[in-house]
């Protein structure tokens, strides 16, 4: 894999939805590029969007209420480039679980409760390859293999209930990578994990980006499994990227005030003998609604930077030569 | 105070007609809370740090053991019985999206304290309503409103007000920002910090984030599979742990630096299923340490240090 | 948050609901004002203008009695509407009433459901004859027997919900408050179960106007000369080859109400259902 080369490239996507009560934009904004072998975390809260852009990705919106409204989405995949927005239905299904596969955060939902764990895994091989009755099931028991279920033969018969949650995420991953895509994306799958079959799935998680090399695009709202897993980071917040860093410059130097309160919103963990202090330093305010984002930019109001000249435009997203990128029109004059 | 003495909690069986066996998810828990004092329960699914919280509050009927609040002991009343110690110990309840009926204002959700109490008179309660929005940093004009109208954040804020409206003495908070995001979580712990202070409360912290945990506890207590494992002083507990379980959880958890990435000395296997436990020492079968004695010997809780228990036979780990 | 439309308007945003409204609303304002606009008396006969087809003297035409076939429909609707109205109200109140003691009492619950499965068993039609042939023909009788039929439907359903909402936060909460059984069920079982409530009252009446124009129909219910819509057609029948305006008014009249009852009942379950908990 050629680390220079881009596998998906996210330009200003723009993903709404038309309800009832007027337009949500999910997603208002947002561009991001993920290389192929790199693990990229999406960060935010409730409301940013990091959920309905990865659904984007793989066009798995309810549509309608919701439609992909701007942007681009390309994915590099086998020597052409795929126009994700304009792609149509039946060249989606063929790209997914092949080309780009995607693990969700409720193991118990996202199983089918009717279908044997071998068989669902077996469903993607038959899709998507033509190998025969037997060869299939063999791989489907080396998959499961590999993402450490033990006795595999005869795990493959059981049903999603018969399983532990972290038994029922690593059949997710299997079903996912069964076909070795380019692009994986998961979406919180450990958030619903108890903290020590976390660590196993992260682990698990690390290690199959680099056998099989693909590209992951991590979905969170934990900062510490982002510190854990991810190679850069991209924030959101109401919709929109507000920034992007290695993992390392992003924890050290935070460049977007939402970024750096967010951090130092966080109680830590101290295993030395000083216990920590008093108070925690809360972010002020609340996520605004999909519905009535504030004019200008969408931190402002909860910023302790904020200038009248904030919500006034939306700032543009500035991309530094080194794949940075800041949405910040005060972010030369202070240190967040 | 309140003390909890070899406290167990069954659940009936599965089954119509046919009950299965009763399940026993809490084992022997004793602890006590007493006021201005934070007490973390830490554990992950099946350690019945929930179902402790709710027997606390008779919510669940204790299948043995003792609960006493002030004294007076609860482990057995009825119903009636129970109001006037409901008036002590309240309850905030997890998820922010069903701990309110949405189809009650929050001000006659409130109310509706006063209203089993018989606090006031009627047309005063609208008045402390207000205070009590107040103290958790709600406007007034808030309580012509319904549920769906607020944040989580808010709605949580909301759940403490009406915990808040009979005056208790204790509460047992029930993972009370998990559901919340990050940047609303530090302002809910904050306001828990402040109303302990104020109101000299004493709180249960029910939580599974360790990081949460300690920063809020005074003291805290481990538990796993129904039964606790280490109890300690937060400070010490952190510092040196002296349960392989406690070591274990403190590990796993993600620290948001990513230079102290872990090499993952991940703990194998799974949390057994609560009707066929290990013999011996329940959290054997995923010991780093354990040795043959562990599966004979149900260790007892030794006081390692001063106020440092731990449930483990051997002394040298972790 | 989100601002949330209110029932109204999302009730009228689902076209064929208003439309379903429309034809009740008409039905309701023909059956409440039957004795003012019906041009005839309903049961006054005319032998020599029997059988005579729809014209300007007699919009429907009139039946092998010379009755007026547009003033017995009237009528006809006005037997309905009540019909319909009473058998909701006793369904609906016996229901919630079974279905709130079931969720509340183990013993009374599995008594009553398995009571309620052998109810539901018998088709609908089968249960209020053999309910009829014990009681009397009467409208009083046929409310009871058709109540007695649509009851344990409603007491499913409430059972249901109310077992649900007892596991949520908010009742664990009242109860952690010191909240006793009542107040819990009066203050918030019931008020989160209207919805479903509303939407089974219209599907009930649908099916009780049905019912009792087959029971009508069969003789098992209102007996002539009451004009029943039911026993309209039975009287019709066996005129289809001459006169067949006999049995199409009725019959068209049964039609539209109780599509018009399954179209407002299907739009107010889509305006109620999701909408409840708002966009989070």
């Amino acid at each position: 894999m050629n680390a220079g080369e881009t596998l998906l490239e996210v330009e200003e996507l723009c993903t709404s939805f038309f309800t009832d009560e007027g337009e949500a934009k999910a997603v208002d904004g947002v561009s991001f590029t993920v290389r192929p072998g790199e693990t990229l975390a999406l960060v935010g809260e409730s409301g940013s969007g990091k959920s309905v852009t990865a659904l984007s990705i793989m066009r798995l919106f309810p549509s309608p209420p919701g439609r992909i409204v701007g942007g681009r989405l390309r994915l590099h995949w086998n020597g052409v480039v795929h126009d994700l927005v304009a792609a149509s239905e039946p060249r989606m299904r063929r790209l997914r679980g092949s080309a780009i596969s995607m693990i969700f955060q409720e193991p118990m939902t996202s199983l089918n409760p009717l279908l044997t764990v071998g068989e669902q895994v077996a469903e993607v091989l038959r899709a998507h390859t033509d190998l025969g009755r037997r060869a299939i099931a063999r791989r489907t028991v080396e998959m499961l293999d590999r993402v450490g279920i033990a006795a595999p033969e005869r795990r493959a018969h059981d049903y999603p209930h018969h399983l532990s949650g972290g038994m029922r995420q690593r059949v997710m991953i299997a079903v996912a990578l069964v076909c070795a895509p380019a692009l994986l994306i998961a979406d919180e799958p450990t958030t619903a994990l108890d903290v020590t079959i976390q660590g196993q799935v992260l682990e698990l998680m690390r290690g199959l980006r680099a056998e099989f090399g693909m590209g992951l695009l991590f979905i969170t709202h934990n900062l510490g499994v982002v510190a854990e897993i991810a190679d850069r980071v991209a924030v959101m917040y109401a919709g929109r990227l507000v920034e992007t860093a290695d993992v390392l410059a992003l924890f050290d130097h935070p460049r977007h005030p939402y970024t750096a309160a967010l951090l130092r919103s966080l109680p830590r963990l101290c295993r030395g003998e000083a216990a920590p202090a008093g108070a925690l330093e809360a972010i002020p305010g609340q996520i605004p609604s999909p519905f009535e984002r504030p004019p200008g930019c969408p931190f402002a109001p909860r910023c302790g930077f904020a200038r009248p000249r904030c919500t006034e435009t939306v700032p543009p997203l500035e991309v530094t030569p080194g794949g940075q990128a800041v949405r910040c029109i005060r972010r030369r004059e202070i240190v967040p | 105070m309140i003390e909890v003495d070899r406290l167990c909690v069954s659940f009936a069986g599965r089954g119509g007609w046919l009950r299965g066996r009763p399940l026993r998810v809490v084992h022997d828990v004793s602890l006590t809370l007493a006021r201005t004092e934070v007490l973390g329960l830490v554990g992950e699914s099946g350690s019945g740090k929930t179902t402790i919280g709710r027997a606390i509050l008779r919510l669940l009927p204790p299948a043995g053991g003792r609960i006493s609040v002030d004294g007076k002991d609860i482990t057995t009343l009825s119903r009636a019985e129970l109001r006037p110690m409901r008036r002590q110990v309240q309850m905030i309840f997890q998820d922010p999206y069903s701990s309110l009926d949405p189809r009650l204002t929050v001000q006659q959700t409130i109310s509706e304290a006063f209203a089993i109490h018989r606090i006031g008179r009627r047309h005063d309660w609208p008045e402390r309503v207000a205070a009590l929005l107040e103290r958790v940093g709600l406007p007034p004009e808030a309580m012509r409103r319904y549920p769906h109208e607020f944040s989580g954040g808010q709605r949580q804020r909301i759940g403490i007000a009406r915990a808040l409206a009979v005056e208790p003495a204790y509460i047992v908070a029930d993972e009370p920002v998990s559901a919340l995001d990050v940047s609303v979580q530090a302002q809910v712990l904050n306001l828990l910090g402040d109303l302990r202070k104020r109101d000299r409360l004493g709180l249960l912290f029910i939580a599974h984030d360790l990081a949460v945990v300690q920063h809020v506890s005074d003291r805290v207590v481990v538990l796993y599979m129904g039964r606790i494992m280490e109890t300690a002083p937060s400070r010490a507990l952190y510092a040196a742990p002296r349960h392989p379980y406690t070591e274990a959880l403190i590990d796993a958890a993600p620290v948001p630096d990513p230079r102290q990435r872990k090499v993952h000395r991940s703990l194998h296997g799974e949390i057994p299923r609560p009707d066929a436990p290990p013999s011996g020492c329940v959290f054997r079968t995923r010991c780093p340490y354990a040795i043959d004695a562990c599966a004979r010997i149900v260790p007892a809780l030794e006081e390692v240090t001063p106020g440092h228990w731990k449930a483990c036979i051997r002394d040298d780990v972790p | 948050m989100a601002r949330r439309s209110s029932l109204g308007r999302r009730l009228l945003r689902q076209r064929m609901a208003v439309v379903g409204m429309a034809v009740l609303a008409l039905m309701l304002v023909g059956a409440a004002f039957a004795p003012l606009i019906a041009p005839y008396d309903p049961e006054a006969m005319d032998i020599i203008h029997r059988l005579s087809p729809p014209a300007a003297a007699h919009w429907f035409g009139t039946d092998d009695f010379g009755r007026d076939e547009f003033s017995r429909v009237l009528f006809g609707a006005r037997l309905s509407m009540i019909t319909g109205t009473l058998v909701v109200v006793f369904a609906t109140v016996a229901g919630t009433v079974l279905g709130l003691l079931s969720s509340t009492l183990r013993w009374l619950d599995d008594l009553l459901m398995r009571f309620s499965d052998a109810l539901m068993a018998f088709p609908d039609i089968l249960l209020a004859i053999a309910l009829m042939a014990a009681l009397g023909p009467s409208l009083l009788d046929v409310v009871l027997a058709l109540g007695t039929v649509y009851t344990p439907r409603v007491a499913r359903l409430v059972r249901g919900a109310a077992l649900v909402l007892q596991r949520t936060q908010f009742v664990e909460a009242a109860a952690a408050l010191g909240a006793g059984e009542l107040r819990i069920v009066c203050a918030h079982l019931l008020p989160n179960t209207f919805a479903v409530l509303i939407v089974q009252a219209t599907f009930t009446f649908a099916a009780a106007v049905l019912t009792e124009a087959a029971l009508s129909f069969l003789g098992a219910g209102i007996p002539p000369p009451t004009p029943s819509w039911g026993n309209m057609i039975a009287e019709g029948q066996q005129y289809l080859d001459r006169a067949d305006w006999l049995i199409m008014a009725p019959g068209l009249a049964i039609l539209l109400t109780v599509l018009a009852l399954q179209l407002v009942g299907d739009g107010l379950r889509d305006a109620l259902d999701p909408r409840l908990r708002g966009l989070t």
